[in-house]
Order: C-alpha cells, then sequence, then structure tokens
C-alpha cells in the first residue's frame, strides 16, 4: 500500500528547501522534488518511520546531483548577485533583515562555495535540524567521519567569512 | 581579529568548538575552554564569528514548497495507482528541459549551412562539377552534420537521427554518391 499523501505533505518543504538551497534554482529544485515525492510514494512503504527523513534526504541530494551531473557545469547555477538577495529576503525572518543582511549574504557566498559533502552537512544540520546518525546515514559515511566532515565544513565557512568580510562586519 | 589562535589551547578549543556551543563537553573541559577565552582575544573573536553564523542559521526560514508541485506530485502517484500515466509521471530527472526555441534555432542554422552549400551546385545547372566544387560542398555537409551531432547531444532531440538525416541529410549524401 503506497504512502498516504499526508506523509509526502510532511516532507515536501523540506525536499524543496534542500533542493533550492543546494542546486540554486527553483525551477529545477520543483523538478527535483516532485520526482522525489513521487518515488517516496512509490517506496517509502518499506522504510521505517524513523528512518524516512534521513531516506528522503538521501534521494533528494541524489536527485540534485543527478542534475548538476546533467547540467555538467556546477558554475551555471551559481546564483547571480540579484538572485542571491531575492533569495535571502525569502529565507530570513523579515524583522531581522536589514541589521544582518551583509552578513546573511557573506555567508551564502561561503555557504555556495563549499564543496561536497561539506555543503549537505551544513544544510543538512544547520537549516534542516538532522541528528548526526540521520546525516550519517542520509551520506552514507560512518558517524564520526560525519562528526569530522561537519566541523571541517563549518570551520571553512568561519575561514572564507574571515576572508571576504572585515573583521569589524564580522562581530556581532 | 587582532590576533589568530596561537598557542595548543587555542587549536584545541577551535578543534572542539562545536562541542563547546552545544554545551556537550564535560564540566571540567568546559571551565577550562572558558577560563581560555577570557584571556584569548583570538579565540573569543573567533567563538564570536562562529555563534553569528548559528544564528544567522537559526533565523533562515524553510523555503515552501509550491503547491502546484506538490499538487502534480499527488497527480502523478493518483493517476498511477489508477493505471493512467501523466506528464508528472514521467521521471523530470530523467527528461531534461529543452528550451522550444533552441532545436528550431539550431535545425534553422543547419539547414541554412546547407542550403548555402547546395547554392554550389544551384548556381551551375550543369551536372559538370568541379572536384574543388564538390570539396567544398562536402565540407559544409560535414560541418552541418557535426553541428547536428552536437546539438543532438546537448538538447537530446534527434534532430540527426529522426528528421535531418532522413529528410535532409541522407538525400544529399546520396547525391554525393551519385555525382562522385
Amino acid at each position: 500500500m503506497p504512502l498516504d499523501s499526508s506523509v509526502l505533505a510532511a516532507h515536501r518543504h523540506r525536499v524543496y528547501d534542500f533542493a533550492v538551497r543546494f542546486i540554486g534554482c527553483r525551477e529545477d529544485a520543483a523538478d527535483v522534488t516532485q520526482d522525489v515525492l513521487i518515488r517516496f510514494w512509490q517506496q517509502g512503504e518499506h522504510i521505517e518511520s524513523e528512518r524516512r527523513v534521513a531516506w528522503v534526504m538521501r534521494v533528494t541530494r541524489n536527485a540534485c546531483l543527478d542534475l548538476l551531473r546533467r547540467k555538467k557545469t556546477r558554475e551555471a547555477y551559481t546564483p547571480t548577485s540579484s538572485s542571491i538577495e531575492d533569495f535571502a529576503s525569502t529565507t530570513f525572518s523579515p524583522d531581522r533583515l536589514t541589521e544582518s543582511a551583509d552578513f546573511r549574504n557573506h555567508l551564502e557566498h561561503a555557504f555556495n562555495g563549499l564543496d561536497e559533502p561539506y555543503k549537505s552537512l551544513v544544510l543538512l544540520r544547520e537549516i534542516h535540524g538532522l541528528s548526526y546518525a540521520e546525516m550519517a546515514e542520509t551520506l552514507d559515511l560512518p558517524l564520526s567521519t560525519t562528526k569530522v566532515y561537519l566541523h571541517r565544513a563549518r570551520k571553512q565557512l568561519r575561514s572564507a567569512l574571515q576572508q571576504a568580510v572585515p573583521t569589524e562586519e564580522l562581530m556581532p | 581579529m587582532s590576533a589568530s589562535p596561537s598557542t595548543t589551547e587555542c587549536h584545541e578549543i577551535l578543534d572542539r568548538f562545536d562541542s563547546y556551543l552545544d554545551s556537550t563537553l564535560d564540566e571540567t573541559t568546559s571551565a577550562r575552554f572558558s577560563e581560555h577565552l577570557e584571556s584569548c582575544e583570538a579565540c573569543r573573536a573567533e567563538l564570536a564569528l562562529a555563534q553569528r553564523m548559528r544564528e544567522a542559521f537559526d533565523e533562515m526560514v524553510m523555503e515552501q514548497c509550491p503547491d502546484d508541485v506538490f499538487q502534480k506530485a499527488i497527480a502523478a502517484t493518483e493517476a498511477s495507482q489508477n493505471g493512467r500515466t501523466t506528464h508528472a509521471v514521467v521521471n523530470p530527472l530523467r527528461q531534461p528541459r529543452i528550451r522550444r526555441w533552441r532545436p528550431l534555432a539550431i535545425a534553422a542554422t543547419v539547414l541554412l549551412l546547407l542550403w548555402l552549400g547546395s547554392l554550389t551546385f544551384l548556381l551551375n545547372p550543369s551536372d559538370d562539377f568541379s572536384a574543388e566544387e564538390i570539396a567544398q560542398a562536402r565540407q559544409e555537409v560535414e560541418l552541418a552534420l557535426r553541428l547536428v551531432s552536437d546539438a543532438g547531444r546537448e538538447t537530446g532531440v534527434f534532430l540527426q537521427n529522426d528528421v535531418l538525416n532522413e529528410e535532409v541529410v541522407k538525400p544529399i549524401q546520396q547525391s554525393f554518391g551519385q555525382t562522385q
């Protein structure tokens, strides 16, 4: 018996969000989301409920990687400065928009510059709040490696921010 | 930052920043780190940046999946359940989105090249073509074929095999065979 649509609904925003941030293109993210939800509907019944998040995120990430591979040039999906502004304006709470817009833009740039699997790890942990175990399963990595990689990813983000932004702007 | 973290303790702290921020360090280690942070400006700056990054991530709002995307997926699953197939069932990841104008533009370009190549023959009403004319026309057709091939690879449209090959390329190749 395939999954109920309410189960798909519960995961749709997670899938779409990951795809948008990973690919940087809403149109392609919509295609990925649709595909992942259909696959989830087809195969989700065989997955234990506590492992569904990791399964969905793994399928989503693989679909994003496939898409980028097919499109060949990842550069084509690097958001322009205007799209970053547009992206930022829809992904942050409006009340904090003015005071920290610059920092967020720098953070977005630094995030977009991360390689895999660091980018995925940051997304899964910082935005989607996955546990280390869920991230390890999503990326098919040992738990200890997952922790090390996430640590490296955060370090890379800090380093990129320190290089790109004047010191006084980095301080809260 | 006025200085970079430089001591062994600085590096130990940097390596365990996340645990420190998550408050998952044991009490003794945490107290030692706090003590170090009080006296080390460089580590304080790193910590402040890490905290600010966390705050910025915490402020992020998850992108909302548009309703139409979700509805299409649901429609596809329902159609699949009922034994029907809709466009939405087709795996979008395996169906590259092709800009509609692109195959047309490529086809027009190729046809123009072929037409230009054939001008050599049209302008010469006699059947007596020189070797130079044939060679030139052959080069132009080969160029056109390469373009078609590249276009086919890039767009996934089977211009070469399905349309051009049958309607344009083969007849011209056959005519070459006849004139040679």
